[in-house]
């Protein structure tokens, strides 16, 4: 049995393991990194240390919203890295036994599928577990410089 | 029994520094050659690490300094004179210990290559010392550079390992290496040693800020608007103690350059030897402290000032006596704090540079035009370009690969300037200026559209607002502006940062001029906040190398601000369309208007 987050990106939900998030805090400006892709907001100072701050919905492809009051940001260790992932709203912390989790979808849009650990359904919805360490490593980086 | 990695990093951190040490005494038993003091010194070292090496578990090099602890012995016991042989075979195993540790840092613990040879050397060097008379001992040619090996007649050539230069300068892939972020590993980085004063001052300042916090607190309970001047007060300890604490903390990251200008003895003596030249080096305000990561990073483009300095700097001891000066040359490191800067200084009494021999070669390689009249300091800079070297024949210590270009990056990267003051057949000398710590930065804060960025002081020559007559565009869009009646590049922040382009009107806006000695560029941001010191946050940590920012740091209100990379400004100011400033147009009518002012920030180096 593994714990997720399941957090809201637009109508759809997507999980990530709950032992890899640091904090979750209210949405305040990032100060906008140069010569950066667009997905990012840019830095955050979280008590001192400097974390990269990344738009999923940008990410991930999906259509973009100015963030405002009701967005948190989830902040994540994975890979010895830590970073901010924008996303609209915490929605659930799930239960997830592995026989639950069925293999990513061939055709995931624009997200890639190798970031996808696998999908489970609920009663609700779809959720999409995605594999924290290879989203970050794919995304914290800046352009090639 | 487990051994804890902190175990073995305190191990190699001492190991390192008994090393140090017992370098130290077998240079001085080259002068004090029956000197039983040092020689005993020599065995406790050999014999503590020894002592350590058993305690991490580090069998391999155990037996090898347990060897080398039986013949230092043998050589107390027989009260013999330490020959020039001996001691090149001891200072070879020394060689091996330190390979030996390099490996331990890399998760090893295996056989260094050339550790038999090397105890081979000594056994040697023992049993000829006995049979032969010390005096008729031969001056070997040093074997740590020599990797031909050393001429005593028992064992076959030595390939003793190259450790002269003991820190590989890539690091090697590390398997397991949790952090994969692929930073330089550092030696030794791993722990520091702390004076216990530095520490106790520290518990005290601590005391004193609770004492003043636990006042502001009692003040905050019971305000009236009566009581203010009393919270003011307890407000303005409060600071104090904050700002003490800063400067005591920092304090500890700071190690005397002592222990780095020691290693020097060892540098000198080897190339001394290789080179034929007669050296006296000379050490002056080692007790100077200077950061460690500093430190440790400042060490690679000394040593490459210092065999410069022999190589060419020195002339052999014939050409110095007829030339009138004494046969062994000088070689002097000194360290000293100016501010909150620190200077290193490699001064040689040499021949100089050779400014018709830099300029030749110079035009020879289209750095500049025949036609060109430079300045002795802008000849000098010439060295420190790329590919630039002047060496006639390749010898053991020129044609490595480094220049002066590295020397100078490497500087850079420490966010310092290198100078050099020459004159011909009186010597040369190489100035290293450093922040005193890379954990701080002293800045001008600079708004670029809406945000906030940091330029290095150190970088900075001065700033203007400059008028319409100032600027002038060349080719299509290359601008130059006029600072102090030279023509420079002028690079707008904004395109460099991504920034929105803020007024188009360069007159509206504030112009800084960057300088590093050979290049300078003007650059133009809106507003010219003001000067601070700032804290240095890494940005690589969770991210990466970002173009155009070297650091990042918090500014009071809490936000974010980048700091600049200075020398991705010369690239961007270099990048074709701008003159260097060895070509930069001299201005013949124009004249600076007198209203402009140019302000040079305090505390600037200029």
């Amino acid at each position: 049995m593994t714990q997720y987050l399941a957090f809201k990106l637009g109508a759809e939900l997507y999980g990530i393991d709950l032992l890899e998030i640091q904090e979750i805090r209210g949405y305040s400006p990032a100060t906008p990194l140069p010569n950066s892709p667009p997905h990012f907001r840019g830095v955050m100072n979280l008590r001192g240390v400097i974390v990269p701050v990344v738009d999923l919905r940008s990410r991930f492809g999906l259509s973009a919203a100015e963030p405002g009051k009701t967005n948190v940001i989830v902040v994540v260790t994975a890979g010895g890295k830590t970073t901010g992932l924008l996303v609209d709203a915490v929605a659930d912390v799930m239960d997830v036994a592995s026989d639950q989790v069925s293999p990513p979808p061939a055709v995931a849009g624009a997200l890639p599928t190798e970031l996808i650990r696998g999908v489970v359904r609920t009663p609700e919805s779809l959720v999409v577990l995605l594999d924290l360490a290879r989203t970050i490593a794919s995304t914290a980086r800046p352009l090639a410089a | 029994m487990t051994i804890e990695a902190d175990d073995i990093a305190v191990f190699l951190e001492e190991a390192s520094e008994l090393l140090t040490d017992f370098e130290q005494c077998m240079l001085l038993l080259e002068t004090l050659p029956d000197d039983a003091d040092v020689l005993n010194r020599a065995f406790r070292c050999a014999h503590t690490i020894k002592g350590g090496a058993g305690m991490v578990g580090l069998d391999v090099l155990q037996g090898f300094t347990h060897t080398l602890e039986n013949l230092l012995d043998q050589l107390r016991e027989t009260k013999r004179v330490c020959t020039r042989p001996v001691i090149d075979a001891l200072l070879a195993s020394s060689d091996v210990i330190r390979a030996h540790l390099d490996i331990v840092r890399q998760g090893k613990n295996e056989k260094v290559p050339g550790q038999d040879e090397a105890l081979a050397l000594i056994a040697a060097a023992l049993a000829d010392g006995a049979a032969a008379s010390p005096v008729a001992a031969p001056p070997a040619p040093a074997p740590s550079a020599a990797p031909a090996g050393v001429e005593p007649p028992a064992p076959p050539p030595v390939p003793v390992v190259k450790a002269a230069d003991p820190r590989p300068s890539a690091p090697e892939p590390r398997p397991s290496a949790p952090d994969a972020s692929g930073r330089r590993q550092e030696e030794g980085s791993a722990t520091i040693r702390v004076p216990v004063l530095k520490v106790d001052r520290l518990i005290n300042l601590v005391g004193e800020l609770v004492i003043a916090q636990s006042m502001v607190s009692l003040e905050v309970g019971q305000f009236t608007a009566q009581r203010l001047a009393l919270l003011q007060d307890a407000v303005g300890q409060l600071d104090r103690h904050c700002r003490d604490l800063q400067e005591q903390v920092l304090g500890i990251r700071m190690i005397p350059v002592k222990a780095m200008f020691d290693r020097f003895h060892r540098v000198v003596r080897d190339l001394s030897t290789q080179t034929g030249k007669q050296v006296v080096l000379q050490l002056e305000g080692e007790d100077t402290e200077l950061d460690k990561t500093v430190i440790e990073k400042v060490t690679d483009p000394l040593t490459h000032l210092v065999r410069n300095a022999i190589d060419h700097g020195l002339e052999q001891p014939d050409e110095r006596t007829a030339a009138g000066k004494p046969a062994g040359g000088a070689l002097t490191l000194r360290a000293y704090q100016r501010g909150s800067s620190i200077f290193i200084e490699v001064e040689d009494d040499g021949r100089g540079l050779d400014r018709a021999k830099i300029v030749a070669k110079a035009i020879a390689q289209g750095l500049i035009s025949p036609s060109d009249t430079l300045s002795d300091d802008d000849v000098h800079q010439l060295i420190f370009r790329p590919g630039f070297s002047t060496a006639e024949r390749v010898t053991e210590l020129s044609g490595r690969g480094v220049g002066m270009d590295v020397v100078r990056r490497n500087v850079e990267e420490l966010k310092g300037k290198i100078t050099i003051e020459s004159q011909p057949g009186k010597g040369s000398r190489f100035r290293i200026q450093l922040p005193l710590t890379l954990a701080m930065l002293e800045g001008l804060s600079l708004r670029v559209g809406s945000e906030v960025f940091l330029m290095p002081l150190l970088s900075v020559a001065g700033s203007f607002r400059p008028t319409a007559g100032q600027i002038s565009t060349i080719g299509e869009r290359s601008e130059v502006v006029m600072v102090r009646e030279r023509y420079v590049p002028l690079v707008r922040l904004h395109d460099l940062l991504g920034q929105a382009a803020g007024d188009a009107d360069p007159c509206k806006g504030i112009v800084v001029v960057v300088d590093d000695g050979d290049r300078t560029v003007a650059v133009l941001a809106d507003e010219l906040i003001g000067q601070q010191q700032v804290v240095v946050k890494s940005l690589e940590a969770n991210f990466g190398r970002v173009a155009g920012i070297s650091g990042a740091t918090v500014l009071g209100d809490g936000r974010v601000a980048f700091i600049i990379d200075v020398a991705a400004l010369f690239e961007l100011g270099q990048s074709g369309k701008v003159m260097p400033r060895s070509g930069t147009v001299e201005p013949a009518a124009v004249q600076p208007p007198e209203s402009t002012s140019f302000t040079t920030p305090a505390g600037s180096p200029s």
